[in-house]
C-alpha cells in the first residue's frame, strides 16, 4: 500500500530534518512548503522528503490542501497529515493508520486529548473550546478536532474539499469527515511539547482569529 | 447663511469624493447602481451637514432623541456593514491567490514527474 506523509511546513528549519526522517521509516513524505524563508526546503529535500512548494506563505490550510491533491496525485492508497514542528511522535503511525489499514475507518484523528499527559493546561483550554466550536458550528463532535495528525483513506481524502487558508482547516476537516459519512476512529496520540512546539501553536487572539474566520466560513457554506 | 469652516470643509471633501465617483462610473469603474448608492449618501451627507435641521426630521421618524443620535447610529451600522463586506471580499480574494499559488504548485509537481497527470486534482 502507497502510504504518503503530508507535511505542511512553514520555516520549520529547526526541525523539518528530523521529523521527515522519522516518518521516512513508515511512509513517503512529502513536504509541502508554504513559502518559508529559511532553509526549511533544502533541509527536508535533503532528508529525503518529496516537495511542492508555495511560492509565497498561504497559511496552513492552504498547505495542506496542496498536500492532499498532490498525495492524490502520486498515487496515495493512505494519506496522514503530520505537523513539521516535531510535536508528533513518528512511533505513534502504526497506530493511527491501522484502522484504514484494517478497513475499520475511513479516516482517523490522532487524538492528544485521549492521552493528554503533559499538555500544558493553557492547551488543553483551548483545545476544548476548539472542539466546543467545531460542535456548535458543524455538528463535529470530536474529541481533538484541532489536531495535526490525521488519516485518510484515498476515497476519503478524495471526497475532501479544503476551502479554508488558515488555522481553521483542522475544524473543517473534522466537519467535513461527518458530512462526507466517513467511518471515523479517534486513536490516542503523544504529543510532545517543546517550548519550539508550544511557540509554533496557536495563541489565544490567534485562536480567537480563528475561531472569526470559522464562523465566517459557517455561514458562507 | 453663514457656515462655520467645519461644515465648509465636509462639503468641500464631500465634492471630492462626489467628483471621484462620477469620474469612475464613466470610466466605467463603477456600475450604475453602484455610482447611484455613492452619490445619494455623498448628497446625504451634504444635506446633513448643510441643513442640520434634516437629520432632526429622521430622528423623529425613527423615534432617536437627536439628529446628532441617528446620524451616529447609522454611520455605526453603516461603517460595520463595509467593514463585513471588506472582510468577506478579502475572504475572496485569499482563495483566489491560494487557487493560482496551488496551482503552480501542483503544475510543477506533474512538470518534475512526467507520469503523473495534472488531473482533475490540480484544479480548484
Amino acid at each position: 500500500m502507497k502510504v504518503i506523509a503530508v507535511i505542511p511546513a512553514w520555516n520549520e528549519e529547526r526541525t523539518i530534518r528530523e521529523v521527515v526522517r522519522s516518518v521516512s521509516a513508515y511512509a513517503l513524505p512529502l513536504v509541502v512548503d508554504d513559502g518559508s524563508a529559511d532553509r526549511t526546503a533544502e533541509l527536508a529535500l535533503a532528508a529525503g522528503a518529496r516537495m511542492v512548494r508555495h511560492a509565497v506563505n498561504r497559511g496552513l490550510g492552504a498547505a495542506l490542501g496542496t498536500g492532499l491533491k498532490a498525495a492524490l496525485m502520486l498515487g496515495a492508497e493512505i494519506i496522514f497529515t503530520f505537523d513539521a514542528d516535531g510535536q508528533h511522535d513518528a512511533a505513534d503511525i502504526p497506530a493511527v493508520l491501522a484502522p484504514i489499514r484494517e478497513r475499520r475507518a475511513d479516516a482517523v484523528i490522532g487524538s492528544r486529548l485521549l492521552a493528554p499527559q503533559g499538555m500544558p493546561w493553557i492547551r488543553h483550554i483551548a483545545n476544548k473550546l476548539g472542539n466546543l466550536a467545531t460542535l456548535a458550528l458543524f455538528g463535529a463532535r470530536v474529541s481533538d478536532s484541532q489536531s495535526g495528525f490525521r488519516a485518510f483513506s484515498r476515497l476519503a481524502a478524495e471526497g475532501l474539499t479544503i476551502r479554508t487558508d488558515g488555522m481553521e482547516v483542522s475544524s473543517e476537516i473534522a466537519a467535513q469527515i461527518r458530512e462526507n459519512g466517513c467511518r471515523l476512529v479517534e486513536v490516542p496520540i503523544r504529543a510532545v511539547y517543546t517550548d519550539y512546539s508550544l511557540s509554533k501553536g496557536q495563541s489565544f487572539f490567534v485562536g480567537l482569529w480563528t475561531l472569526g474566520k470559522l464562523f465566517i466560513h459557517r455561514v458562507r457554506r | 447663511m453663514n457656515f462655520l469652516l467645519i461644515q465648509l470643509l465636509i462639503v468641500l471633501f464631500v465634492s471630492f469624493a462626489a467628483v471621484g465617483v462620477v469620474r469612475r462610473f464613466l470610466r466605467g469603474e463603477l456600475r450604475r447602481a453602484a455610482a447611484a448608492g455613492w452619490l445619494a449618501l455623498w448628497a446625504a451627507v451634504a444635506a446633513a451637514v448643510l441643513a442640520p435641521k434634516t437629520t432632526e426630521l429622521l430622528a423623529r421618524l425613527l423615534g432617536v432623541g437627536r439628529g446628532v443620535d441617528v446620524v451616529l447610529y447609522l454611520s455605526v451600522v453603516g461603517l460595520f456593514y463595509l467593514q463585513f463586506r471588506t472582510m468577506l471580499r478579502l475572504e475572496k480574494m485569499d482563495r483566489a491567490i491560494t487557487a493560482a499559488v496551488r496551482a503552480a504548485a501542483l503544475g510543477d509537481l506533474a512538470r518534475e514527474q512526467p507520469e503523473i497527470k495534472p488531473s482533475a486534482h490540480s484544479r480548484e
